[in-house]
């Protein structure tokens, strides 16, 4: 190789890295983040529309346009992008669907005839002032819906009604499992993490063992697992049956519901809050606790001046780890929270699998994403600051 | 998506890398269904008799339904599955979005009776855009056990606690769940939709739902619903019927069907447009959906078939325990598919607001 | 202030006679079979500066522990300052320890780590306050209270890791290889630090290292360890001028090997025959009597020139000299090979020595000595 160029080389030996990354990584994000605030399929749908609508001033209903609109319905009509249509545009405003095949069924009859005379609704001004703000590509209207809230005809922001106000609650909810979970496996997972420090060599490689057994079956297999130990017949409730601790019909619900999804991603994400924290923890020389009580400390004092503090860089990567993973779990809570222990990512899956709607699953993927890098920029941070600079 | 592969773990990547390319190999044809006992009862009765036959090997997909996977096949021009078994909601909006072949039903071949094809099929089960295979049912299901004195008969019943104690399965999809809610409280049959569709309807079914929303458990697949009922941690759930049915009969489970206003829907198979393979897919779908086949899927699955002609083919004992069956079919109610297209964005999404609230 | 508080300091005990450090018959084996620590008997005086000097694996580093409290005894009982602690954790033993790589908190500033085992004794605030200021005046670092350890360079660290075992007059003070992890230059400033910090305060410190020239230059006392016994314990002077094995002669300093067969002997002295022939006078320390092999120990400085033929003395060749300032170093050869080195005071007017001149060097009876071969 030539020695003139070693920088060179070694550009060419990160590039596939930087490519894959590039390509199945940043570019999906990117992605995501165009997708909710940039909307186009509508004003592809209506280009004339759209092109007539720039220009009105938002007031009565614009003669101009309904030409234009005419001539949409009917070319999407021809194209079969009819239904496409009618689904975006009823998203936007509840009811629109009826008015568009109303429409386009009367154009195929009549193809010159007015809009305001095919149906009534037309001459809604609302209506036009909706059709002049969805035409346009670029919207705010996903991120506002992703924080329950709603844009009225005239362009005054409003909370969601009650009965559709879900993403707040359901975003904090998410943050509060997640802080949940990674208190729990603060507190389950630093004693193990200090057992395997503190153990010899066989019992830390079957107590490494039995951390990573979860990281060796499938999800599915944990859950099934858990369903069949934690639900109303399972093994957890008839013990206790058996054993007359909780009564025949007072057999506790510890699956299908908050508790469930909690118990489940602890087992689940445990070892990426041990697994830092260990490396810390067999990273860390003896000499330091030696030195603790050497000076008198008693123990306890030595954890909590010494060793807590100077673990604590594994807590934090630990803690960090399991929480933002928990912001984004989704296949336990469909799995095993029932209706209460559903999270945020469950409605983003919702809503790119089951109602098609790819802006509102990006804008709520936008606010998670902005969530958990706020974290993981603050909270190293934070924590430095509570604790440890060395 | 998941195509066959060798069990060698070596040739996993390779299979991967074959897999994400365009399907439609010179002689196999990729069906997505809806999988479990479903997919095993078409598998049976027509994808293996077809590739005796005809030698084209058939690779089966399973999914969860809705058109979120197809349409973004389509759009990108990567067409992966030739074949799609639909429920008539996405049949409707995927044949509007153009993410289906338009099947010319004269092209069909007649039933053995020699009835044409387009009368062959019940009304209903021919679309521009895809033809029926079967008749399932929305039905009520519960665990035997769960009611040792009075069963429960009747929709009423699934919202009454106090006389019928115990948790209740309900869907996280609102199909279904929303007529039973009002006709539990009052609405006939015929009126369902009709008040469905006013909001002051709506917030009475949804009410309806509240009486049994503390105790609901909510299964998002047909497998997790017969899980939930065999493991006795529901009482009393809203099922599929074959699936229920295939417990009852092959697993011997203590189920039983509530037949009482069932909701009944169909399945249909549509060709993906853009498939690289039409010809053959249309071929199968004429094989697929003619009267034998669709007779002999009744001995793998409990869902009647939509011709005509199939029905003196059918043994009388499972005959009985069809959807289709006279003594079944009393006070049912079709699935209206064309209102769910119209309303259900707006009442899935306030669904999905009540189950997280 | 300094004075008050240097009295303060000064070991407590039962009395004056009462022994800062007792080990008795104290065993240590890791595996039930190999002793590292074999039967231990050994007595530091409060206010005695002891040093464990041996080769890596002679047992220094698990005695350590033990008086530490890191490890049990497998046998035999340890009193500091008349109190039985064999069985007491580290923590109750009220000693302090300097480690090899200083093992100051990272997270706490210089002050917070001087503060620790006042905290840990349940002092009040201001006593504390006033302690530290004391302490980081008497190592020199009064400005530095407030730095993180990693602010600072090695040596002072090692003061400070100094200052904070002795800051709460501790019984006993254990310091394992405290200058290890220094180079050569700061090693000998620290040297001088210890010396006046002992000379100072007069705690009891159980030093423990491998280097023999701090040994020799630091302790009141040096036991030599081999094999997990205490080969010779006496002050620097005894173990240089009067090693009673070879292994001690060996270790301490450096010295010339003759051997030979004893041919006359008394109580005091015996001449040996080496190899070439010559005949040597030396001390009898092996008790030999005629016919035993020994081995002669003879300091390489103690040596001078002679005639060919004279009594004591050895016919060499001289293989190389090195000149290193006040002596010079002339490595030479005996006529069976073996080396003989000579270290020579570089005076002017003594002559020195050419490479490949045979000459002879001889020396007193009284600084050679015979030991068993």
């Amino acid at each position: 190789m030539n020695a003139a160029s070693p920088s060179r080389a070694g550009l060419a030996l990160v590039l596939p890295l930087v490519a894959f990354i590039a390509i199945a990584f940043l570019a999906p994000i990117a992605t995501m983040l165009l997708r909710s605030v940039h909307d186009p399929e509508i004003a592809e749908l209506m280009p004339r529309t759209r092109q007539a609508l720039i220009r009105w001033d938002g007031t009565g209903v614009p003669q101009m346009a309904t030409k234009a609109v005419t001539a949409d319905l009917r070319e999407a009509s021809a194209t079969n992008r009819i239904g496409r249509l009618a689904q975006r545009l009823n998203r936007e405003r509840n009811g629109l669907r009826a008015l568009i095949d109303v429409t386009v069924r009367h154009l195929e009859r009549e193809p010159d005839t007015e809009l305001t005379r095919i149906d009534r609704g037309w001459s809604d001004p609302d209506l036009w002032r909706i059709l002049a703000r969805v035409t346009s590509p670029w919207t705010g209207r996903h991120l506002l819906n992703a924080l329950d809230v709603t844009v009225t005809a005239d362009g005054a922001l409003v909370r969601q009604e009650e009965a559709r106000r879900l993403y707040v609650d359901l975003f904090l909810r998410t943050a509060w499992v997640a802080a949940l979970v990674t208190l729990i496996c603060a507190l389950l997972g630093y004693p193990y993490a200090y057992a395997m420090a503190a153990s010899g060599p066989s019992l830390r490689t079957l107590l490494l063992f039995l951390v990573l057994l979860p990281f060796w079956t499938s999800l599915l297999v944990r859950a099934t697992a858990w369903i069949v130990l934690l639900q109303r017949r399972g093994v957890i409730n008839e013990g206790l049956v058996a054993m007359g601790l909780v009564s025949e019909t007072g057999r506790l619900d510890l699956i299908y519901n908050m508790t469930g999804t909690i118990i489940v991603m602890v087992h689940v994400l445990l070892p990426f809050f041990v697994l830092p924290l260990y490396s810390v923890m067999a990273g860390l020389p003896t000499s330091y606790v030696r030195a603790s009580a050497s000076l008198g400390a008693h123990p306890l004092r030595t954890f909590a001046r010494v060793y807590l503090p100077l673990t604590y860089p594994g807590v934090a990567a630990g803690g960090l780890l399991v929480f933002i993973l928990s912001l984004g779990y989704y296949v336990t809570p469909a799995l095993v929270g029932g209706r209460t222990g559903q999270l945020i990512s469950n409605q983003i899956a919702f809503h790119m699998q089951r109602s098609l709607n790819w802006g509102l699953a990006a804008a709520l993927g936008t606010l998670l994403l902005l969530a958990v890098l706020l974290l993981a920029l603050t909270l190293p941070r934070l924590a430095e600051r509570g604790g440890l600079r060395a | 998506m998941v195509i066959a592969c060798p069990k060698v773990s070596s040739a996993a990547v390779l299979c991967l890398l074959i897999a994400s390319g365009p399907a439609s190999a010179a002689d196999a044809l990729t069906i997505a269904s809806f999988g479990g006992q479903y997919t095993a009862s078409q598998s049976k009765s027509q994808y293996d008799p077809f590739t005796a036959s005809t030698g084209v090997t058939i690779k089966s997909v399973d999914y969860n339904g809705g058109l979120a996977e197809l349409t973004a096949q389509v759009r990108s021009g990567t067409v992966n599955w030739d074949i799609v078994d639909v429920e008539l909601q996405d049949l409707d909006r995927g044949c509007a979005d153009g993410l289906f072949e338009k099947i010319d039903p004269a092209q069909l071949p007649a039933g053995s009776d020699g009835v044409p094809a387009i009368k062959d099929f019940v009304t209903g089960s021919l679309h521009e855009c895809g033809v029926g295979t079967v008749i399932w049912s929305n039905v009520l299901a519960f665990s035997d056990p769960a009611f040792p004195d009075a069963k429960p008969s009747r929709i009423e019943d699934f919202f009454d606690l106090e006389r019928f104690p115990g948790r209740r399965g309900l869907p996280k999809r609102p199909h279904a769940i929303l007529e039973w809610a009002l006709m539990a409280d009052g609405v006939t049959p015929s009126e369902v939709y009709r008040v469905l569709a006013k909001p002051e309807g709506l917030d009475r079914a949804f009410a309806k739902l509240d009486t049994v929303k503390d105790h609901a458990v909510f299964w998002e697949t047909g497998a997790q619903m017969i899980q939930l009922l065999a493991d006795g941690e529901v009482a009393l759930s809203a099922a599929y019927n074959g699936r229920v049915q295939s417990a009852i009969s092959e697993d011997a489970k203590p189920l039983k069907i509530i037949w009482e206003r069932q909701i009944w829907n169909a399945d249909y198979y549509a060709v993906v447009a853009g498939t690289g393979a039409k010809e053959r897919a249309l071929d199968f779908v004429r094989f697929a959906t003619g009267t034998a086949p669709l007779a002999a899927q009744t001995q793998y699955i409990a869902y009647g078939p939509v011709r005509r002609s199939s029905q003196p083919l059918i043994a009388p004992a499972i005959a009985a325990t069809l959807p289709t069956a006279p003594a079944n079919f009393n006070n049912a109610l079709a699935f209206d598919a064309a209102w769910w297209t119209a309303h259900g964005d707006a009442i899935n999404e306030r669904y999905a607001a009540w189950l997280v609230q | 202030m300094l004075m008050k508080v240097t009295s303060a300091l000064a070991p407590s005990g039962n009395g004056p006679q009462a022994e800062a450090l007792v080990l008795r018959c104290v065993d240590k084996s890791y595996d039930g079979v190999t002793k590292v620590v074999d039967a231990l008997d050994l007595d530091v005086h409060p206010g005695e500066f002891l040093t464990i000097l041996g080769p890596s694996g002679s047992g220094k580093t698990s005695l350590l522990m033990m008086l530490a409290g890191f490890e049990p005894p497998s046998a035999g009982t340890i009193e500091i300052g008349g109190r039985d602690v064999s069985r007491l954790p580290p923590y109750k033993r009220n000693i302090g320890m300097v480690f090899q790589h200083y093992a100051l908190f990272p997270h706490l500033t210089v002050g917070e780590n001087l503060a620790y085992p006042l905290q840990a004794r349940g002092w009040r605030k201001s006593e504390i306050t006033e302690r530290v200021a004391w302490a980081l005046q008497l190592i020199r670092l009064d400005g530095m209270r407030d730095r993180r350890p990693a602010q600072l360079s090695g040596g002072q660290q090692q003061r400070i890791a100094v200052a904070r075992a002795l800051i709460y007059k501790p019984q006993l003070v254990l310091m394992d290889e405290p200058l290890g992890a220094l180079d050569k230059q700061l090693r000998e400033q620290m040297q001088d630090e210890i010396v006046r910090l002992h000379r100072e305060l007069r705690p009891t410190i159980v030093y423990v290292t491998h280097d023999q020239s701090e040994a020799l230059s630091l302790s009141d006392r040096v036991a030599v360890f081999e094999a997990g016994r205490i080969a010779q314990i006496g002050t620097p002077s005894e173990l240089y001028e009067a090693p009673r094995t070879a292994f001690v002669a060996g270790f301490i300093g450096e010295n010339n090997r003759i051997t030979g067969m004893v041919i006359a002997a008394n109580t005091e002295f015996c001449h040996v025959r080496c190899a070439d022939g010559a005949v040597l006078e030396a001390r009898n320390i092996a008790d030999a009597r005629i016919g035993d092999r020994v081995s002669l120990a003879v300091r390489p400085e103690r040596l001078r020139p002679a005639q060919v033929g004279d009594g004591s003395s050895v016919e060499v060749e001289v293989a190389d000299i090195t000149y290193l300032g006040e002596v010079s170093r002339v490595r030479c050869r005996m006529r069976d090979g073996t080396e003989i080195i000579w270290k020579l005071p570089n005076c002017g007017q003594s002559a020195r020595p050419e490479r490949g001149a045979t000459i002879a060097l001889g020396f007193c009876r009284e600084d050679a000595r015979a030991f068993a071969a």
